[in-house]
């Protein structure tokens, strides 16, 4: 029993700090003295970015590549990104037309509606750092880290844990659906091409062109 | 490879530090962030949060973005008002109209004015009759057109009174008088030209346009028989035709060149003499506040006109490409001059600026200072009214002074001496320059003594027989578009008297005489009430069945007349026999009224008793008058702490003190940072174990020693260790609380009693005990925790405590966290090594 768990110790820790970050973001005590959105934004920093990063190079030792760091394989990840984006626009636009509650309950804040700086600064900034936070702990840690073994499975798994995470932290709307959507393609790219950045680039895309295709749409 | 690790490690610090310093940057708009957010930080929480942050609503966002879209049509076209002074000429007089331009960008000396007077008659004819040619027909070329009206203003300009009868124009004599006029103003030197015109219904500015749409640039310059004014050459042809002199570059002695004058460079006034039916206008040629669309830096230049009635005419639009992009240009094919005739102004029909008729009064008549402490004197109310004014009194500036002397004569000899600064230094009087400032209030409580100085002398100076008089001056000014102004200014003059006597009130003292109670002046020490404290020197606080005694001072006053509220307040015999004198060995009235009174209080709560006294000063036979005010109060009696290091108020929190008040003692704010300790009347904190003392103060003061009082302390008695004081051990634990307790009682003395009924008829009934009290509680709190020396580093370390602000120490917080599951993880992850679980199993195996 000890052996087995000597011999499988890097996944019983890694999983335990997947856990851990979850349960963490989830059930952390607000501090009555700051706002609860910057608290959970820091708190998501520290456990989706700089622990895993932490993690990988002090206790593990080993190199950040493994957390998909890395160039990887640029055909594949261009080419899986492309056509994840060309997929889920296309499911996207489908459930637009085929349910007005989509497009209805899909909104953006209402300065970003009507103001192109605060457009520019949501879409470069906001959305920017969300989508790396979400690809770093999910696609990186879980995925090409944490369940490296497990192939092909690993994509999905990690899909659950994120739908996981939404369904216990917030309600699933219509307003979840796109990240829902993109959150498997995100981990074919990424374990096609050993990489996040292509899932970084390739999320953002498509959360841009979803928020642009809303903006035009209504 | 070892410098590939280097370089991995220093990116991989890097992004360290990105992290906590992104966590903590964020931490600066801490407050961007509402609550109720679900866990994972989406965009839209944290842009929700933003908007919730900068109160950034969506219909004022589309409001924007709608004024945003016609911000185009709302700018400033070129504007110019026309003032005329005088506003009423007479036939013959000089007038001058005064043009104001505004929304140039240039200075109003570097405009071009061209003026235009248009005589009785003159309407524009191209055939007129010999009559109106010889009136009108200033360029003499057989037409009646706006360019006589412009000749005829020019030429006055240009002369400015020269007498040209005399000059020789056979040859030029180069005086170098030419001048070159540039488009948009003198000093748009090598400056792309275009010109607009302005439309008042669009807003839309129209490029002038020739007919092959290129710029059409045209000052409005008159002209000579055959000449450009303006084109650098001042031939002498043109010289005669203006009637300037010829051998002097500036007939108008204004410093400009003839040609420039002729050009109306700077011309902003215009004088002539006016003839009925006379009507005049400008046309202002500057740049304006707009640019161009031009890959240049020109900017429009514009034509104002004193009515702005210039539409523009054949409009249409042309293509312009700038930096590869096409866009329109509004178009207009015109001629300025069009606008003329419809932009002439009668300087006989309002709008310009006259006089304003001011007049001021002031209340109450003969008012009196009190020259004394007593802060007892009238108050002057100086009203000014505007009666001619175009505006409301909001937007009426006024201006007050005030003059002091001691003859009427002096004020317009102007030899009065101004005290307005030093009536404000005293407090007496407030703000005297201001919007709609149409009065002023000035307490008559100017001290006569060696520390009050107006004007460098002593109140005493101004006065002859104790009588000065003050000038109350009202300058008012209505402002016209914020560069021309209607002033006007009034005063009136109020003769004062000035007198240090106040109506000293006193408690009675009653005695039996003739078997019926009669009342005196209890002049022994303590008599006198409302003496010491300021405010009831102002008015005095009594209470209900009192009898209240009053004298003044009588020397150099003569002719006493008491009232009470406006009535008769007589002293009898029966009253008291300082009104009575002994006829017959019987006191009988005095034949006049004294310096001595009496009256008993007799009004509920709240009623107020105003005493006036008037009489004739000896030495002058001037009337004197003197007030004092009693106001009935309800007897009070506050339990105050004799030392507040051993028993304070409690703090209940702060409050912003909005109006700022000074402590006149340290000259300082009375609140520090303008927040105020709120501190409860009734609530006191004391440490247990010490020795707290109390004390009452009775309102009206005079009580404490008419009073009874009863004091005690959670229910048991206790007897006072000084007068009005008592004191007791506060021995209970932290947070016990002991209640203190004052019950007074006030009767009148039954003398007294008797004397309300004897003389007033008041009935023991209605005179009879009241009853008061006052309970305050006091905690007794833990002793406060000894703070140790702030000395060394501790108090940085304190000091940068109590600053970080609570974001920082959140993410401090977190970070913390993060090193310690970074640990865990560690310790766990050797932990699970095999080399030490093989470790293990031995040193398990072999203690079995």
């Amino acid at each position: 029993m000890l052996r087995i768990l000597s011999m499988y110790r890097r996944f019983i820790v890694t999983g335990m700090l997947v856990f851990f970050s979850l349960g963490f973001l989830i059930f952390f005590t607000e501090s009555d003295a700051l706002s609860p959105v910057l608290q959970k934004f820091i708190v998501s920093i520290v456990f989706f970015l700089v622990i895993p990063l932490l993690y990988s190079k002090i206790v593990l030792s080993e190199s950040l590549k493994n957390l998909g760091f890395q160039k990887g394989n640029f055909g594949a990840g261009v080419f899986t990104g492309l056509l994840s984006v060309a997929l889920a626009g296309g499911v996207v636009v489908w459930l637009a037309l085929s349910f007005p509650s989509f497009h209805e309950q899909y909104t953006l804040p209402a300065s970003v509606e009507n103001s192109f700086l605060w457009f520019v600064f949501y879409e470069l900034v906001l959305v920017s750092l969300s989508v790396l936070l979400y690809e770093v702990f999910f696609r990186g840690l879980v995925e090409l880290f944490w369940l490296r073994e497990f192939k092909w499975w690993s994509i999905l798994i990690q899909a659950v844990l994120f739908f996981g995470l939404l369904a216990l932290s917030r309600s699933i709307s219509w307003q979840m659906v796109p990240l829902l959507i993109f959150c498997p393609l995100s981990g074919l790219i990424a374990y096609r091409s050993k990489s996040i950045w292509y899932s970084v680039v390739a999320s953002w895309i498509f959360l841009f062109l979803t928020d642009v295709f809303f903006l035009i749409y209504r | 490879m070892q410098l590939y690790q280097k370089k991995q490690n220093r990116v991989f610090a890097l992004v360290l530090a990105f992290g906590f310093f992104l966590t903590s940057a964020s931490s600066v708009s801490a407050e961007l962030f509402p609550s109720d957010i679900p866990a994972i930080p989406s965009p839209d929480d944290v842009m929700a949060a933003i908007e919730a942050r900068y109160h950034l609503n969506k219909e004022s966002l589309q409001n924007q973005g709608e004024n945003m879209n016609v911000s185009s049509t709302k700018g400033y076209a070129p504007e110019v008002s026309l003032f005329f002074s005088p506003s009423d000429p007479k036939e013959g007089e000089k007038i001058t109209a005064k043009a104001y331009p505004i929304y140039f960008s240039n200075a109003e000396a570097s405009m071009y004015y061209t003026w235009y007077l248009k005589h009785k008659g003159c309407d524009e004819d191209n055939s007129p009759s010999a009559g109106k040619k010889a009136l009108c027909d200033a360029d003499n070329n057989g037409k009646i057109t706006v360019e006589d009206w412009k000749v005829e203003a020019e030429r006055i300009l240009a002369q400015n009174g020269y007498d040209n009868k005399t000059a020789d124009y056979s040859s030029d004599p180069n005086d170098n008088d030419d001048y070159f006029a540039h488009f948009g103003g003198d000093t748009k030197v090598n400056t792309p030209s275009y010109c607009y015109v302005h439309d008042n219904d669009t807003g839309l500015n129209h490029e002038l346009i020739k007919t092959d749409e290129s710029s059409d640039c045209n000052h409005l310059f008159p002209n000579a028989d055959s000449e450009t004014t303006g084109d650098g050459k001042f031939k002498v042809g043109e010289e005669k035709f203006w009637g300037t002199n010829p051998a002097d570059p500036s007939t108008a002695n204004n410093g400009n060149k003839d040609e420039a004058n002729v050009a109306g460079l700077g011309q902003s006034g215009f004088t002539w003499n006016y003839l009925i039916g006379d009507e005049v206008g400008v046309a202002v040629e500057g740049t304006s506040l707009y640019t161009t669309k031009y890959d240049d830096s020109s900017a429009m230049i514009m034509w104002a006109f004193p009515k702005k009635d210039c539409k523009p005419k054949n409009i249409g639009s042309k293509t312009v490409t700038v930096k590869g992009y096409s866009f329109e240009i509004p178009t207009a094919k015109m001629d300025l001059n069009d606008c003329i005739p419809d932009n002439l102004i009668d300087p006989t029909k309002g709008g310009q600026a006259t006089n304003l008729s001011v007049s001021v009064t002031a209340t109450p008549n003969d008012p009196i200072n009190d020259s004394g402490d007593d802060k007892s004197g009238d108050t002057i109310i100086a009203q000014a009214t505007v009666d001619n004014s175009g505006q409301n009194l909001t937007n009426i500036s006024f201006g007050w002074k005030v003059f002091i002397s001691d003859n009427i004569p002096a004020f317009a000899n102007n030899k009065a001496t101004e005290i307005t600064d030093d009536l404000r230094d005293l407090g007496l009087l407030g703000n005297t320059r201001g919007n709609a400032l149409d009065s002023i209030k000035l307490k008559l409580d100017i001290k006569d003594d060696g520390t009050v100085k107006l004007g460098g002398k002593r109140l005493s100076d101004y006065l002859t027989s104790g009588t000065g008089y003050l000038k109350f001056q009202a300058n008012a000014e209505e402002n016209f578009s914020g560069v021309i102004t209607r002033k006007g200014s009034s005063d009136v003059i109020v003769k004062f008297t000035s007198s240090k006597d106040i109506i000293t009130a006193y408690k009675v003292n009653a005695a039996l005489a003739d078997d019926t109670m009669k009342v005196s002046l209890d002049t022994s020490f303590g008599g006198k009430i409302c003496d010491t404290d300021p405010l009831e020197r102002t008015v005095c606080r009594v209470i209900k069945n009192e009898i209240v005694g009053l004298k003044v001072n009588s020397a150099g006053l003569t002719n006493f007349n008491w009232t009470i509220n406006g009535t008769p307040l007589l002293c009898t015999a029966r009253v008291s026999s300082d009104c009575a004198v002994i006829a017959n060995n019987k006191a009988v009235d005095k034949d006049a009224q004294g310096n001595i009174n009496y009256f008993p209080v007799t009004g509920n709560v709240g009623d107020t008793y105003t005493v006036t006294l008037t009489a004739n000063d000896v030495a002058t036979g001037k009337i004197i008058t003197l007030t004092r005010a009693f106001n009935v109060v309800n007897p009070r009696v506050i339990i105050e702490s004799v030392d507040k290091s051993v028993a304070w108020k409690k703090f209940l929190g702060q409050y912003k003190d909005v109006s700022g008040s000074i402590n006149p003692l340290t000259g300082q704010l009375t609140c520090p940072g303008g927040f105020c300790d709120d501190l409860s009347e009734s609530i006191f904190q004391t440490y247990s174990g010490s020795t707290p003392v109390f004390k009452s103060t009775f309102i009206p003061g005079f009580l404490g020693s008419l009073a009874t009082k009863e004091w005690s302390v959670d229910g048991e008695a206790k007897t006072e260790s000084n007068t009005g004081e008592i004191n007791f051990l506060a021995d209970k634990d932290v947070s016990g609380i002991y209640t203190v307790n004052l019950l007074a009682q006030v009767v009148q003395p039954e003398n007294i009693r008797r004397a309300l009924l004897d003389i007033w008829g008041i009935t023991q009934f209605e005179s009879s005990e009241i009853n008061f009290a006052s309970t305050v509680q006091v905690e007794i709190q833990t002793p406060l925790l000894i703070e140790g020396p702030l000395s060394g580093p501790r108090k940085y370390y304190a000091a940068i405590a109590s600053y970080i602000p609570a974001s920082v120490l959140f993410t401090f917080r977190i970070f913390l966290s993060a090193v310690l599951t970074i640990f865990t993880l560690s310790f766990l992850y050797s932990l699970l090594e095999e080399r030490r679980i093989k470790t293990f199993v031995e040193n398990f195996s072999r203690k079995q």
